[in-house]
């Protein structure tokens, strides 16, 4: 039995995930990472009722309980990345990066450093020898959060929830008595809680006004700011009346958001595209043509042929058209439920 | 499983009596500045309300000053008062609460000089010192008649005779402003007795409903006001009054005129069992253990973390805090404690156990008892 340091959110999934792990007789020790405090446009941070619950938890269990300050990190990984990415006109992923950055490269690094020989997430995946492998509970499976955690040191980690569904969590965590049993799952950005990402863009980067154009270089009407557009939104145009707008294409040096009425058209649905910037859990080979790839969470996976163009970039062509296919979000390459690897959309 | 909740300095409940007093104020809605019959009706229901208030502290009527409570009274009584001046200095304590400490850093960024006076480790002010820090650029004196955290009992009648005396030989007029919200159930607030131009009364600490609290301001003081709107309250605090609040206020503190003495008695018991608990099993308690209030008892551990502590209890029903409600929510150790001297580590590991009156032996046995067992695991944990 080892020593397993579990990073509890305050939420359900990571309290089971620690109960587990102590019902089967490791002696676990129970951390809160703080990575975000700040109140945003007159959203109220959760962060003190997290830690509260996560606390409580601990107590519940009666395992030592650790707070973990990665504030400064956070912002100057996640935080300048997501708002480096939105200014170039790119949807990033912040949870990704939460992952790579954060919960698997600081926080890992301080557990093993206090003295943990494993580390455990409440995250929906399994790990086998080493391989990233999707969960069981197909709906809950975090593969595409978490492709870019460092795969050398996946024998380190533990995702005790990887083979079970999020009804039987819930069960779970009653029959251990929780006393987070029925806390709500916690919605939207994990540092942002409920607030919208436009607001919070709005708390960073200055709004400026611009035309929507559509792809005869009509103007439709205008925006506050190119960068809070995500390629596909139908939403949110700000255009009265009739048929409905989608952005096919964001031009923040120019201020321009590029709309169509044509749901099929081609600017909008793709067959092929390019990732870069990549992690293999297993090299794959070129030209390979048994692969399905993940173009955003929890989107269906399609089977594809992937080609390498060059030292790091990997040509996509998909079996079938995709729509609204982002820039700056990641693609993740799967071999049935192994994951094989992934990079970011260009 | 039983709730038992044992965190009275941070909220007290509402009394039955406090509860049907208001419940029959709250038929009448009527603007008490309104000019017929029904405003008229509930102006008196206020001004009686302001009268037994006035009665509790000695005070005239005039001098009575409603507020939304606490936090706004002393925000009222700093920045009101100073704020008549271009200038000066004001003399106050690091363990304050954050209502007195925060305007004294808004005054600062002002432009004004806060001095703040040394307490030894119980928390009671060094007089030589305190007089040393008057001088004639000095316009007000701003220290509570209790710790909230602590519960260290300050001598404000010596501190403001002192005050009176400077006064008097300097020929200057520095205010004194005492918060007396911790301290008014068992303590002799009167103005006369305490001698202080401004006095802070809170109704949430006194079994009154929340929301409402009073300034005390000795006629002739020069303030300003904080909310500009209408008229009400002298001109310093614009705002519908809300009469049942007022009325509930009134009557918490009338109680506290039936209860005082079976209070206090009622809080040493429970102090003297708990703090022999503890002294038992040698964890330090904190404040002056004579000069205090024994509603309050704070005690620090040497390698606990008071949080955990605090989740600890909240899983087997027994509610406690680490301190001031006000500041728990920073996860910061207790300024208040650092102020007496205590490490780091000690501020960490401070929990404050605060009684009410319906506060049991029994209740406390069964504390000590789930604190036994928490600690057993916090120990085995090391």
């Amino acid at each position: 039995m080892s020593r397993v340091f579990v990073g509890l959110s305050g939420g359900v999934d990571s309290a089971v995930a620690a109960a587990l792990l102590q019902a089967s007789g490791h002696e676990v020790t129970g951390v809160y990472m703080k990575n975000w405090s700040r109140d945003i446009a007159g959203y109220h941070c959760p962060w003190q009722d997290d830690l509260a619950s996560a606390r409580l938890v601990a107590a519940h269990l009666q395992i030592p309980f650790k707070i973990y300050d990665f504030e400064k990190e956070y912002y100057n990984t996640v935080t300048k990345y997501l708002l480096d990415t939105y200014k170039k006109g790119q949807t990033p992923n912040p949870d990704v990066m939460c992952n790579q950055s954060i919960k698997f490269d600081v926080f890992y690094k301080q557990c093993m450093s206090e003295g943990a020989e494993l580390v455990a997430t409440g995250h929906y995946a399994r790990i086998i020898n080493g391989k990233l492998h999707t969960a069981f509970d197909k709906e809950k499976d975090q593969t595409y959060f978490l492709y870019r955690m460092n795969p050398s040191i996946a024998q380190d980690i533990l995702f005790p929830l990887g083979e079970l569904k999020k009804s039987d969590v819930r069960k779970s965590a009653q029959k251990f008595q929780l006393p987070n049993f029925d806390r709500p799952d916690s919605q939207g950005l994990c540092f942002v809680g409920p607030v919208p990402m436009r607001d919070f863009l709005s708390e960073f980067i200055q709004p400026q006004v611009g035309n929507i154009i559509d792809e005869n270089g009509d103007i439709l009407g205008q925006h506050n700011g190119a960068y809070a557009y995500t390629i596909g939104q139908r939403h949110g145009l700000g255009i009265g009346g009739g048929q409905p707008y989608y952005v096919y294409a964001i031009n923040t040096k120019n201020n321009l958001v590029h709309v169509t009425s044509n749901e099929d058209s081609s600017l909008l649905n793709k067959t092929e595209f390019e990732i870069n910037d990549c992690i293999w859990w297993k090299q794959p080979q070129d030209n390979e043509n048994k692969l399905k790839v993940r173009v955003r969470y929890r989107s269906k996976t399609i089977p594809c042929t992937i080609q390498k163009t060059n030292e790091d970039n990997w040509k996509i062509v998909l079996a079938q058209s995709e729509r609204a296919i982002a820039a700056g979000q990641s693609a993740v390459l799967y071999d049935d439920d192994l994951v094989v690897g992934g990079g970011i959309i260009c | 499983m039983k709730q038992v909740y044992l965190d009275y300095a941070a909220a007290t409940p509402i009394d039955r009596e406090v509860v049907q007093a208001m419940q029959a104020a709250m038929a009448d809605f009527t603007n008490p500045a309104s000019p017929y019959t029904s405003g008229r009706n509930a102006r008196k229901e206020l001004q009686n309300a302001r009268k037994k208030l006035a009665m509790f502290l000695g005070a005239n009527l005039d001098e009575i000053i409603f507020t939304s409570g606490a936090s706004e009274s002393n925000n009222l009584a700093i920045l009101g008062t100073a704020r008549t001046k271009v200038k000066g200095e004001i003399i106050s304590v690091q363990t304050e609460h954050s209502s007195i400490r925060e305007p004294l850093s808004q005054l600062e960024n002002e432009g004004y000089k806060v001095k703040w006076c040394e307490v030894d480790k119980n928390g009671r002010i060094n007089e030589s010192q305190f007089a040393k820090l008057l001088t004639k650029k000095t316009i007000m004196v701003s220290i509570s008649l209790a710790n909230s955290e602590y519960g260290t009992i300050e001598d404000i009648s010596r501190l403001s005779r002192i005050v009176h005396q400077f006064n008097e030989q300097e020929k200057c007029n520095i205010l004194f402003h005492t918060d007396a919200s911790a301290a008014a159930l068992v303590q002799n607030c009167t103005i006369s007795r305490l001698g202080v131009d401004l006095l802070t009364l809170s109704s949430a600490k006194v079994y009154g409903p929340t929301g409402i609290g009073l300034l005390y301001v000795r006629r002739g003081t020069e303030i300003q006001p904080l909310i500009y709107g209408g008229n009400q309250e002298s001109g310093l605090r614009a705002g519908t009054e809300s009469v049942f609040l007022a009325v509930g206020f009134a009557k918490a503190v009338e109680l506290i005129q039936k209860y005082q003495k079976k209070d206090d008695e009622h809080f040493r018991e429970l102090y003297t069992q708990l703090s022999k608990y503890f002294e038992q099993k040698g964890i330090q308690l904190n404040g002056d253990q004579k000069k205090r209030l024994y509603s309050i008892l704070n005690v620090s551990f040497n390698n606990l973390n008071g949080e955990d502590l605090v989740a600890y209890l909240d899983i087997q029903g027994f509610e406690v805090s680490t301190g001031a409600a006000c500041e728990v929510s920073n996860q910061l150790p207790s300024k208040a404690l650092l102020s007496l001297g205590l490490s780091k580590k000690y501020a960490q590991g401070s929990l404050r156990i605060s009684f009410g009156r319906t506060t049991t032996k029994s209740d406390l046995s069964a504390f000590t008892k789930a604190l036994d067992a928490t600690l057993t695991i916090l120990e085995q944990k090391k």
